[in-house]
């Protein structure tokens, strides 16, 4: 519980920046496939990225659990999913939902390597 | 002023799915497996699946408070975590959390529509 006000700003700064991605990107479809990408990145490389260094626990939890857990999106993407499905689109579907997993963790695995250069190890 | 809901949604979401990560730690004494991800992801899933059969709850709600509450970064991780030692229980995870995830939103939307 000591960390909830840490959780919830980064939450809402999260929600924020997701929610301009998505007015930015007006009009072009996957702003939540790209918003889930680049967010799986990013926390692959934070939590490489911060092993060998002093960090504040609250700092970890605004960045890991409160900014990025909230930048991206399951429901959505669930959504998103049935939506594909509803219409009879399987393989919009089935590309959307496989794709989003692979090249997620993918960019989840390069933001890993990356944070290890970065760190000189 | 709608920014401002989003980000009060986006507030509250993030808070309730770390407060859920604590409580079910704390039952989940091995934490082998990433439970309370795939119950936040899940419920919230459902629950957007309801707001598209009921005609939108509306940006703060949708894109803020279910937003946050879910994640796919975390599951993500996780799922890499999990797989360098369990290899057919991270792929367990994956498919659980995607077929889960769809099926809770068809479930939402057929309960309302």
């Amino acid at each position: 519980m000591r960390y909830s006000l840490a959780v919830a700003v980064g939450g809402a700064l999260g929600a924020l920046l997701r929610s301009t991605v998505g007015t930015l990107m007006n009009g072009i479809p996957f702003s939540t496939f790209l918003v889930n990408i680049v967010g799986s990145f990013l926390l692959g490389f934070f939590y490489r990225y911060i092993e060998s260094k002093n960090l504040a626990e609250w700092f970890k939890k605004l960045i890991a659990t409160g900014l990025l857990g909230s930048f991206t999106t399951f429901s959505t993407y669930s959504l998103d999913l049935f939506i594909y499905v509803k219409a009879g689109e399987y393989l919009s579907a089935f590309l959307y939902g496989f794709g989003s997993v692979v090249i997620g963790i993918s960019a989840a695995v390069i933001g890993m390597i990356i944070a290890k250069r970065v760190r000189g190890k | 002023m709608q920014w401002v809901m989003i980000a009060v949604g986006g507030a509250v979401g993030a808070l309730m799915r770390y407060l859920i990560a604590l409580l079910i730690d704390k039952l989940n004494v091995k934490k082998r497996f990433p439970f309370a991800t795939l119950l936040v992801n899940s419920i919230g899933s459902f629950l957007l699946g309801v707001g598209y059969g009921s005609g939108d709850f509306g940006p703060a709600v949708s894109t803020g408070f279910l937003g946050a509450l879910t994640t796919f970064s975390t599951f993500i991780y996780e799922t890499l975590e999990l797989s360098t030692n369990h290899k057919y229980l991270a792929l367990f995870y994956l498919c659980v959390s995607v077929c889960g995830g769809l099926f809770m939103a068809a479930v939402g939307y057929m309960l309302v529509v």
